[in-house]
């Protein structure tokens, strides 16, 4: 159980610069996820702290030491990886064991320890299995296993559910959870799944175009964005300009603005002021939606402003009602364009 | 930072190896052939005797006549394979490849038996009345040429039909259905619409063939066909040191081949990208059943039959007893085998081979791993050079290269008296032959390698690596057995191909007891009285030996034959 530091590290595949400057501090036993869309330079993030490609400038330490040199195999690694890449000359034990193996752990400790690991993700029993055998959830599991069974420093995880269907994906993303959190190690978590990360973080970071954009909690970046990059990229963002703030609460903070949609209330038409916030509100219109059982996403037109509205427990409504928009100044947070 | 430039002066040392192996392999070769000849006196020369002008017009015209008949088969075959689906299809298209297993030298033998004044067709043509028996024609004195020709067709045929097949297997049926769909007729679209798209295709083969069958010794040698220009150089090989023809020769030679590709690249020009079906293609194919069946066979079954003919008379003649002027043998015998094993230069010529071609393969694997490593793997500037160049073997003819050998290892051995037991072939062509061996089956274990390479995601080995294992041992444990039976499929073709290696062996194997299978078949065949039935019989167990290794290589790899041999 180490911190792993990065620090002001670049990379370039040729001419194409891929990291720019990039430095994070995830603290020991974290559960950190790096989160961006693709191409925003995540993954090769993560393929540097594993070493197998090598920064152009910067340092990557593992606890106090410098690691940035270090050849994949001597930095005390587990990996799970998008495809699995279990290796299919071998069976699910010898995919277990292998580490082991070159950690050296012989004999009766071995095997308890791969009935272990094996235990711990719910493949007791599979052994002797072939990895062809196996469906992509266990495959999964079994990459776990053979990536926590040599109680690694650093457990690296690039996109390792993004193969499963979604109901697997959320059974499998609280397992992860769990198993980092009981062998204690520092993990670093690559997604493109913002539902994902938010789920599961203890912290992240989001990337944009090989930049680190905002580091925090899952809740301190979703409710506190620091630009209209990461207020897109987790969930959906209105973002209102100075006037539009102005012309829908009375005032404004700054020159850009985040409203999230679930905190704008509808009210029906002709209602002035409602709530005990006391805001004022907006006469709109409703154009268009799309009703999804516990909720509905609306979008209205609040006197010439297009709006994304979330609304729980949504009433029937169509498009062309006449609808009031209530929205508390408090919501509207500052963000950088 | 000081352990990753480790690392690369490593991989660019093991680079610059390999590229300094394969230059000495391929490029020096083929230099030292150009430079030697390339007198304008000697050239001059061998362009004004009239015996040599004589051999290359013949050698021409056999090229182009042995191209022109496996055009004939491998088109229509070709196109019937992908307009019609039928029952057993991959049988017969199996069957079709058989002369890629069948050494042609080796057919040579049957045609004698075959084609001979006294031989079984005059026999059977005796038998039916159309000649008196005896009174035959004379197919092999007066009709050498186009037996020749013919008999090299059915070797060559499989390299174009397997390029038309490719070529046409990537035809958009939505072409075709288009060109139908606007009035033209079948003959219309064959001539304006698939022919055209199948030209890449078709000049990549016929190239292939022309290239090879100009170049090609054995047959000719087998069949006594002696003015034509691959039989003069080896003929003229006895007096190397007083005449500088076959050097002459050989660079004339290069010059023909080099004008082929080049001219042959100039007219195909590039393959259009339109034609190339992504993904699920569909197929162009007409399923048909029953006596349409039937008659879609009959063209493999004829083919293959014309093809494996020869080979088929080398086991009888092996097996008959007192052959002469009838159409079967007076009775069948297996002493033959028995003889062939006894004789005094057979049974050191196998140790010989074996020796040869099992080093040779060891080489071949060596260089061909790191050949593929570097290309699939490391992918450097330089890697497709290096590529190229370890492919080249595949489009120099093996005669220009086992010349090349034998001109390196006399001058070296003359410079440096030194290296004289190890590279001057009339003292011990071994050392030689197993370098030559190695390079020129150097392709197909590239080829095999890096496909199986290439199958095995890079990642698994960045996982081992995660799990702490170092570069030998993620060589050892995860790369190595993933493409284990990729290697021994290439291991395999090279050691059975090696021990049936004919211009490298017949030109560089200038000392008796170290002659392998190919240059003692080659003496036994024109040994007088038992020598043809005896060479028959050692010829026998030679290709009983390659079918086995191919079948054991197709087992290892779970793979069929045809899937290997289309590599």
């Amino acid at each position: 159980m180490v911190p792993v530091t990065i620090q002001g590290v670049s990379f370039s595949y040729g001419a194409t610069p891929v990291l720019d400057g990039v430095s994070l501090d995830i603290a020991a036993g974290e559960l950190f996820f790096l989160l961006g869309a693709s191409g925003c330079g995540k993954t090769t993030l993560l393929r540097l702290v594993a070493g197998f490609e090598r920064p152009d400038a910067g340092v990557i330490r593992f606890g106090g030491a410098d690691v940035t040199a270090l050849p994949t195999e001597r930095r005390n690694l587990g990996m799970v990886f998008q495809n699995y890449c279990l290796w299919p000359h071998l069976d699910v034990a010898g995919n277990v064991a292998f580490g082991l193996e070159m950690q050296r752990v012989g004999g009766s400790e071995r095997a308890a320890r791969v009935d272990a690991a094996l235990a711990a993700v719910g493949l007791s029993g599979y052994g002797a299995r072939k990895v062809g055998e196996l469906s992509g959830g266990q495959q999964q599991r079994v990459a776990l296993a053979r990536a926590v069974v040599t109680r690694p420093q650093v457990l690296l995880l690039d996109e390792p559910l993004s193969n499963l269907d979604a109901r697997l994906r959320q059974e499998m993303r609280g397992e992860i959870r769990r198993i980092c959190k009981q062998s204690g190690t520092t993990a670093i978590y690559v997604t493109h799944d913002q539902a994902e990360a938010l789920a599961t973080a203890d912290r992240l970071a989001v990337m944009v175009g090989g930049r680190v954009a905002q580091v925090g909690t899952p809740r301190e970046c979703y409710a506190r964005p620091v630009d209209a990059a990461v207020a897109r990229f987790l969930g959906e963002a209105n973002l209102l300009d100075r006037a539009a703030a102005i012309r829908l609460t009375g005032r404004a903070n700054g020159e850009l603005h985040c409203l999230r949609p679930e905190k704008i209330r509808l009210a029906g038409a002709g209602a002035p002021s409602v709530g005990v916030t006391g805001a004022p509100g907006v006469a709109a219109v409703l154009i268009d939606g799309a009703y999804q059982g516990d909720r509905a996403q609306w979008t209205v037109d609040a006197s010439g402003l297009r709006l994304t509205v979330v609304e729980p427990d949504p009433p029937e409504r169509k498009a062309g009602d006449a609808v009031t928009v209530v929205i508390a100044p408090d919501d509207l947070v500052v963000v950088q364009p | 930072m000081n352990r990753s430039l480790n690392r690369s002066w490593l991989a660019w040392t093991l680079f610059a190896a390999v590229a300094l192996v394969l230059v000495i392999g391929v490029v020096v070769p083929v230099v030292t052939v150009a430079g030697v000849g390339l007198s304008p006196a000697w050239i001059g020369e061998v362009l004004r005797h009239p015996l040599q002008r004589a051999g290359l017009g013949n050698s021409f015209a056999i090229a182009v006549v042995t191209t022109l008949i496996s055009l004939a088969i491998a088109l229509p075959l070709a196109l019937i394979g992908w307009r019609l689906r039928f029952r057993g299809q991959g049988v017969a298209e199996a069957l079709l490849l058989a002369p890629l297993i069948l050494p042609p030298f080796v057919g040579a033998l049957g045609i004698f038996q075959l084609l001979g004044v006294h031989g079984v067709v005059n026999s059977a043509g005796a038998a039916f009345g159309l000649w008196l028996p005896g009174h035959g024609p004379d197919w092999l004195g007066d009709h050498r040429f186009a037996v020749v020709c013919v008999v090299e067709a059915l070797h060559l045929y499989p390299f174009l039909w397997l390029a038309l097949a490719a070529a046409a297997a990537r035809l958009d049926p939505g072409l075709i259905e288009a060109a139908a769909a606007s009035g033209a007729s079948r003959l219309t679209i064959l001539r304006r619409i698939i022919l055209p798209l199948l030209k890449p295709g078709l000049f990549a083969g016929v190239t292939v063939i022309f290239v090879w069958s100009f170049t090609e010794l054995g047959t000719p040698l087998m069949l006594g066909f002696d003015r034509v220009v691959p039989v003069q150089i080896f003929n003229g090989l006895t007096e190397l040191n007083t005449n500088p023809q076959p050097f002459a020769l050989v660079v004339v030679m290069l010059v023909v081949v080099a004008a082929s590709y080049g001219l042959a690249q100039l007219i195909a020009g590039r393959q259009p990208d339109a034609v190339v079906v992504k993904g699920a293609a569909r197929s162009a194919g007409r399923q048909v059943r029953g006596w349409q069946a039937v008659l879609a066979w009959t063209p493999y079954l004829l083919v293959t039959a014309l093809a494996i003919a020869p080979h088929l008379m080398v086991l009888a003649l092996a097996c008959g007893r007192d052959w002469h002027g009838t159409l079967l043998p007076a009775g069948v015998t297996f002493d033959r085998f028995r003889d062939a094993l006894a004789h005094p230069n057979v049974v050191p010529s196998i140790s010989n081979s074996l020796f040869y071609a099992g080093l040779a393969t060891l080489i071949a694997l060596v260089i061909g791993f790191a050949v593929a490593w570097i290309t699939a793997r490391w992918k450097p500037r330089g890697a497709a050079a290096l590529d190229a160049l370890a492919m080249a073997p595949l489009a120099v003819p093996g005669l220009i290269m086992a010349f090349g050998f034998l001109a390196i290892g006399v001058w070296l051995s003359q410079q440096i008296p030194a290296l004289k037991p190890w590279l001057d072939p009339f003292a011990n062509p071994g050392p030689l032959l197993i370098f030559a061996y190695a390079i020129r089956r150097l392709p197909q274990v590239v080829r095999a390698t890096h496909a199986g390479l290439a199958q095995s995601p890079p990642a698994l080995e960045e996982a081992a690596a995660a799990c702490g294992a170092n570069a030998w041992t993620r060589l050892r444990r995860i790369t190595l057995p993933l493409i284990a039976a990729s290697l021994a499929a290439g291991a395999i073709l090279c050691f059975s191909f090696s021990m049936l290696e004919v211009s490298d062996s017949l030109i560089l194997a200038q000392k008796r007891d170290a002659w392998p299978v190919t240059k003692v078949l080659y003496d036994l065949s024109s040994v007088l009285g038992s020598g043809p039935a005896v060479a028959c019989a050692f010829a026998v167990w030679t290709m009983a030996f390659l079918a086995a290794s191919l079948c054991t290589a197709a087992v290892l790899t779970g793979r069929s034959l045809t899937g290997m041999l289309r590599e």
